[in-house]
């Protein structure tokens, strides 16, 4: 079931194009990131989410309701944490979390008092004495604690130590299991390789790549270490082998996936004593992504 | 001593880039005004008579509480002119230097910045003796300039030595309040609090010289806003009121650069009390949470209003007096009605401006929060963007409709219980009720701003200046009517002294509603920038 869909979604700011043609579909029940570098149109996808932006063109719906004209109704569901979370300085943090949850409607004050637990948070300051990432967590805590099926987090952990990385990572799963959406968007790749069942990566407003991680894995190259008997001669020329190196015997190079069958073939004709794959990390995938990217567009 | 002042050099130059398009503004504003008004005193009082006439109705008590004490003789024309511009002249630079040096302390220390600066190697008091040399430099050129600008015109009446004085009373009153403002930053956390406190300052002195001016002499000499009109400049010329100035500010002064010498940064004096965990229910409503955020602001401007009310009503009795023992006096009266009732329509006139001010204030906090990015979570939840505007409008409104009520009971019981006749309770609350269309005209100008033009919504703020120079300079300047009649005050109807007309007020409150709706629907269909 789609519970979040954008389709074909533009926005402009004045001449700059931030987006052109998002589409994505979350369907229910998933973790979904949203990866991309530093200015590529995250946060303004979620601010056209969240009903804050009008798209220029296009459709973003959520709950089969417009996220526009049906912001207000649509939130009743869902729970939003930014990067920065700014929050009233005269008010004490755990003023700031019972009225942002007041405002979706009743709400429990068992949960609520738990995830204040669990983050170990001290809602007696004022919130202008809080740092980064105890700001960040009002905001996680009036997420987590409210009746929501769908959680859009834009950069949710930016700020928080090891710790509590953890405790949220762990109410995700929780989240998950409990049979809610979530779209998570993050620098800390790490932390959605660990989390997304899908990913989709974006840049320059355009979404270049899609799909689960081992999809995405299987457009990319694994990282081969090699020993063999005898020196594996014209390795270097079979096609699907990049950046090979030796050192005391080791060959160490990337392979393409889809020529894996015949480098395997080839390799077992010199001996093979040792053989380890590394999948490429989501960092690998990314970097290379840019990589290649910023070379074709330098070429 | 100069390691703590270490790098200041540096600093000086980019902080008076980060402000001087703003002091420019103000400089051109302050010296261009006061020059035009100088310049059309000779024309209205061109001989003895009309300054003995002149003299007559200043010395009134109603406007010594206003203005300050008069003059024995007005034989130089400029001793008309100080005696009605110095005073405000001098709150007017005092505001310009509260504005700037709670920029340049506590708003720059809340956002971080001085914090960056303080990381390098850059001494511990450098970057507010950075500050306070730019503000010592904008007094400067101020007096300067005006002085130069004044003098150089050669207006008959205006002795240079006056000119030098007037100017170097209004920079040394400016410098002791930029002064006072660096003073109070220590003892708050944000330079809201910081500006609030000082301009509670400057209220208070004013009314303390209201009172003083009237009848007990002393307060007047707590007060530097009494101690301008001691000068008697363009007449005796004194120069000790500037040497009071001055050694005050060398005194508040050296205390504020202890102070920050001694203070952690991001920390306030004034105690924080530890808070409430949860919320109480009436935080949890959103007009709840807006009235909340602004009550400090909404409390300090009732006080204030009501206590000017207050003053003024106390001196009711002697207006009156003073206008039974001068039979001349009648003669000028031009308008209809009564000594009292005239000066009512005109005190509710200012009043009028004044209570505009909270409600543009308030209102204008909704885009505030947004630059501020605080509304981003608020939309986030289940609020609309109707039910946001919603919760701002109702405290504006509110304070439209109550603070004149307010005001009407504050002037008339006061003035009731000084003077056996004062006019009908309901004549003062009908003087002061009739304003409240206006406001909320220039309450649906601001909805307008922030549904269309958000960037340019502090704008508004033209209404209330250009209304208050019609009223304050209006006659002075000889403005002719149209232009005149583009201050939005000007459409309201005089009552009591003339028939209410209800269609005039209806065809404000029209407008107002036709602003507002058109204001939402901006407001509806715009992106929110965070
Ligand atoms: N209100 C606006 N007006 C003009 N340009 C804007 C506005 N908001 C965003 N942009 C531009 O749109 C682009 C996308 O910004 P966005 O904030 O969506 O990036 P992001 O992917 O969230 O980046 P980051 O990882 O740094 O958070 C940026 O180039 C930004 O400068
Ligand atoms: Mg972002």
């Amino acid at each position: 079931m789609t519970v979040l869909q954008l389709d074909r979604v533009t926005k402009k700011f004045g001449d700059f194009q931030a987006l052109d043609q998002v589409s994505m579909e979350l369907n229910k029940g998933e973790i979904y990131g949203f990866i991309g570098p530093n200015g590529a149109g995250k946060s303004t996808t979620i601010r056209i989410l969240l009903g804050m932006l009008k798209a220029t063109d296009g459709r973003a719906t959520i709950f089969g309701k417009d996220a526009w004209k049906d912001a207000a109704e649509i939130h009743k569901r869902c729970a939003y944490v930014p990067g920065d979370v700014y929050v009233w300085p005269n008010l004490t943090g755990g003023e700031v979390i019972d009225v942002l949850l007041k405002m979706n409607g009743s709400y429990s004050e068992k949960k609520r008092d738990e995830w204040v637990e669990r983050f170990q948070f001290d809602p007696t300051k004022k919130a202008r004495s809080y740092s980064k990432g105890n700001r960040q967590k009002i905001a996680l805590i009036a997420a987590f604690a409210s009746e929501a099926d769908l959680f859009i987090l834009d950069e949710p952990t930016s700020g928080l130590d090891p710790l509590m990385e953890h405790t949220f990572q762990q109410g995700l799963r929780e989240v998950k299991e409990a049979g809610k959406t979530v779209l998570l968007s993050s620098h800390i790749l790490s932390e959605v390789e660990k989390l997304c069942d899908r990913v989709a990566i974006i840049r320059k407003g355009k979404i270049i790549e899609r799909g689960t991680l081992n999809d995405l894995r299987h457009l990319t190259r694994m990282q081969m270490q090699v020993e063999t008997r005898e020196s594996p001669e014209g390795l270097a020329k079979l096609s699907g082998v990049h950046q090979l190196e030796e050192e005391r015997g080791q060959f160490t190079f990337q392979a393409d996936t889809d020529h894996m069958e015949e480098i395997i073939d080839y390799l077992n004709k010199y001996g093979v004593r040792k053989m380890e794959s590394t999948p490429p990390t989501l960092e690998d995938l990314f970097m290379r992504h840019y990589e290649e990217r910023s070379s074709e567009e330098n070429a | 001593m100069r390691k703590q002042i270490k790098g200041t050099r540096i600093l000086f130059p980019i902080l008076l880039r980060q402000h001087r398009l703003r002091l420019l503004l103000w400089l051109a504003g302050l010296v261009l005004v006061t020059c035009f008004v100088a310049y059309a005193y000779p024309e209205m009082y061109p001989d003895q008579a009309s300054r003995e006439a002149y003299s007559i109705t200043m010395e009134n008590p109603a406007m010594i509480a206003m203005l300050g004490i008069g003059y024995e003789h007005y034989q130089e024309i400029g001793s008309l002119f100080a005696l009605e511009m110095l005073l405000f002249s001098a709150i007017a630079v005092a505001v310009m230097n509260i504005l700037l040096m709670s920029k340049l302390t506590r708003d720059d220390e809340e956002n971080g910045i001085l914090e960056l600066v303080q990381s390098r190697s850059v001494g511990r008091l450098s970057y507010l003796t950075a500050s306070f040399m730019v503000m010592l430099s904008v007094n400067i050129l101020f007096v300067i300039l005006l002085a130069a600008a004044m003098g150089s015109m050669q207006i008959e009446g205006f002795g240079f030595t006056g000119v030098v004085l007037y100017s170097g009373l209004l920079g040394s009153f400016g410098l002791l309040f930029g002064t006072m403002t660096a003073f109070f930053a220590h003892f708050v956390t944000s330079s809201r609090g910081t500006s609030v406190l000082s301009f509670a300052a400057l209220f208070f002195f004013y009314l303390l010289r209201a009172v003083g001016d009237v009848n007990v002499v002393f307060l007047s000499w707590i007060s530097p806003l009494g101690w301008l009109s001691r000068a008697y400049v363009f007449v005796e010329n004194n120069v000790f009121p500037i040497g009071l100035l001055l050694v005050s500010s060398l005194g508040l002064g050296t205390l504020a650069f202890i102070l920050q010498s001694k203070r952690d940064i991001g920390d306030g004096l004034l105690p924080e009390r530890a808070g409430s965990v949860h919320a109480s229910a009436f935080l949890k409503t959103k007009v709840g949470l807006v009235m909340r955020l602004q009550k400090t602001m909404i409390f300090m401007w009732t006080i204030g209003i009501l206590l000017l009310n207050i003053v003024f009503a106390l001196i009711l009795g002697d207006l009156e007096a003073f206008f039974l023992e001068n039979e001349a006096m009648q003669a000028f009266l031009t308008g209809e009605g009564s000594v009292m009732e005239q000066f009512i329509i005109l005190l509710m006139g200012i009043m009028a401006l004044f209570i505009t001010a909270p409600v543009i204030i308030s209102f204008l906090r909704l885009r505030g929060e947004e630059k501020a990015n605080r509304t981003e979570l608020v939309f986030s939840r289940a609020v609309s963007r109707m039910q946001l505007l919603k919760a701002y409008l109702i405290p504006s409104i509110l304070i439209a409709v109550l603070l004149p009520i307010l005001q009407a009971v504050a002037l008339w019981s006061a003035g009731a219980a000084v003077s056996e006749d004062m006019m009908s309770f309901s004549d003062v609350l009908g003087a002061s009720m009739v304003y409240i269309p206006a406001l909320l005209l220039v309450l649906g100008m601001a909805v307008l701003f922030i549904g269309w033009l958000p960037r340019a919504a502090s704008l508004v703020w033209l209404f209330l200046v250009y209304g208050f120079i019609v009223i304050y300079l209006g006659d002075i300047l000889e403005l002719p009517d149209w232009v005149r009649s583009l201050s939005i005050y000007e459409h309201v109807p005089v009552y009591p002294s003339e028939e209410l007309s209800y269609a005039a007020l209806l065809i404000l409150c029209g407008i107002s509603v036709f602003l507002l709706f058109i204001g939402a629907m901006g407001y509806k269909r715009r992106d929110i920038e965070g």
